[in-house]
């Protein structure tokens, strides 16, 4: 017989009746996936009182098309990530870093929403979404909507800015334009189910005459929260060969700012963002070509 | 208590239950199919696989209510009228199991990716087992297994 604490399930039919049901109850959460929530249900550790099963609204898993933007529904599943990614190219880092998450069970139903709204510091999410210009669309209980860049989402290790009657509802990312590629490379002992040591996504957008249009470098598990790599614009017009890989390499790891844990120490994780800044540079490199 | 209803291995069942409990525990301890092992408790081991509506999930990590009015398939499903699954004949044949403790989760999991993919490739399945752990065999019999079965499906429907 489980262990599990004891708690309520509501499976609220609206975003608008859910935000509502957390208002009422400070002990109540929402669940996605579940893959993270269920572990920490297991082991009782956050007295939760009623879970609110999102995953029964209607169009939740639904992946739209607009003029300007795709929108993702905050049930869409790790597994309608890898698929559509092979279907459109250009986020391709999207796909590989959907594809590095958990096991295939654990992609089957966890959710990219659920993977940044987690907040992690390594999750594997952060990195896409930040070099794509994700943005979150939020309700709360009061019926306030907004949409939030993903960048300022992030308020520390497992902490988003989202109040507890404020629920993501869809993560929208601009269409790319042009000649644009991506990739994610995520260095961790084990291919399946690990977390990331460290995780580096790039994107990389180049003009009809091969330089460097839009460049930008989203990191994992070397701060408190995914970080975006700041001041790369001014490599803009530059080929891209051998000497500015290794400036944006450089500039990569001057961003970092890891930590020493028992995955590994902040000198391995500096020399690894290095690694696989270039790695994934290469990646879209041999995307274009 | 919710009263839930939902199909598992084609048959409609209904269950009075704690709104807490894992479709692993319902599997198990309510409805008395057992061949669903609980290992991690954790989605890491793979062993409570399920199919949830033609998916492969770690029943541990679902809440039995979540399920409410979907389609599971559990190991017990594969076999058809007292005839064992190719999947099943497979495993036995290349000797794909020495405990057998993570079997009926493996043999999920190989289900799943030949409702997807019936012809895979050893990587595709190397990539599809990536959830399952095995502590006995090595893997290697359980791919071989897999690959077995994927042969005696096509010959079978040829």
């Amino acid at each position: 017989m489980s262990m599990t604490s004891r708690f309520l399930y509501e499976a609220p039919t609206s975003f608008a009746q859910a935000a509502a049901k957390l208002r009422e109850c400070a002990g109540a959460r929402a669940l996605l996936g579940g893959t993270d929530l269920m572990v920490l249900l297991e082991k009782n550790l956050l007295g939760v009182e009623k879970v609110l099963d999102l995953t029964k609204i209607p169009g939740v898993r639904d992946i739209e098309e607009e003029e300007e933007y795709y929108f993702f529904g905050a049930g869409v599943t790790f597994a309608q990530l890898e698929q559509w990614a092979k279907a459109h190219p250009a986020y391709r880092a999207i796909g590989e870093a959907a594809l590095s998450i958990g096991t295939p069970q654990v992609r089957s139903i966890a959710t990219w929403v659920g993977n940044l709204c987690n907040a992690v510091p390594s999750c594997d999410m952060g990195a896409p979404s930040l070099i794509f210009q994700a943005a979150v669309h939020t309700l709360d209980a009061a019926g306030i909507e907004k949409w939030l860049p993903v960048k300022a989402l992030f308020a520390g290790p497992k902490r988003t800015v989202l109040k507890h009657d404020e629920l993501v509802t869809h993560i929208r990312i601009p269409k790319a334009e042009g000649q644009t590629c991506s990739s994610y490379q995520k260095f961790g002992p084990r291919k399946a189910s690990d977390l990331a040591c460290v995780g580096v996504g790039a994107l990389l957008k180049q003009d009809a005459a091969g330089r460097v249009e839009t460049l930008r470098i989203g990191l994992g598990a070397v701060g408190p929260t995914p970080l975006l790599v700041e001041g790369l614009e001014e490599f803009a017009g530059r080929t891209l060969d051998d000497a500015l890989i290794r400036d944006i390499c450089m500039a990569a790891v001057r961003a970092a700012k890891p930590i020493t844990d028992f995955r590994a120490t902040e000198e391995y994780r500096r020399e690894l963002v290095g690694i696989e800044t270039e790695r994934a540079l290469r990646a879209c490199m041999d995307e274009l070509r | 208590m919710k009263k839930i209803g939902l199909y598992v291995n084609e048959q409609y069942r209904e269950a009075e239950i704690e709104e807490s409990l894992r479709l692993v525990d319902l599997l198990r301890d309510e409805l008395h199919l057992t061949g669903t092992k609980l290992g991690c408790g954790e989605g890491e081991c793979g062993a409570c696989t399920v199919l949830l509506d033609g998916r492969a999930v770690s029943s541990c990590l679902v809440l039995a209510c979540h399920a409410d009015g979907g389609h599971v398939m559990t190991v017990e499903g594969l076999e058809k009228d007292g005839k064992l699954h190719p999947l099943q004949r497979a495993y036995m044949d290349c000797g794909a199991f020495q405990c057998g403790f993570c079997t009926p989760g493996m043999l999920m999991s190989s289900y799943a990716l030949l409702l997807q993919n019936p012809d895979p490739t050893d990587e595709e399945i190397k990539l599809a087992l990536s959830g399952n752990l095995c502590r006995c065999t090595g893997y290697q019999k359980i791919i071989d297994a897999v690959r077995k079965a994927a042969q005696m499906m096509k010959a079978e429907q040829a």
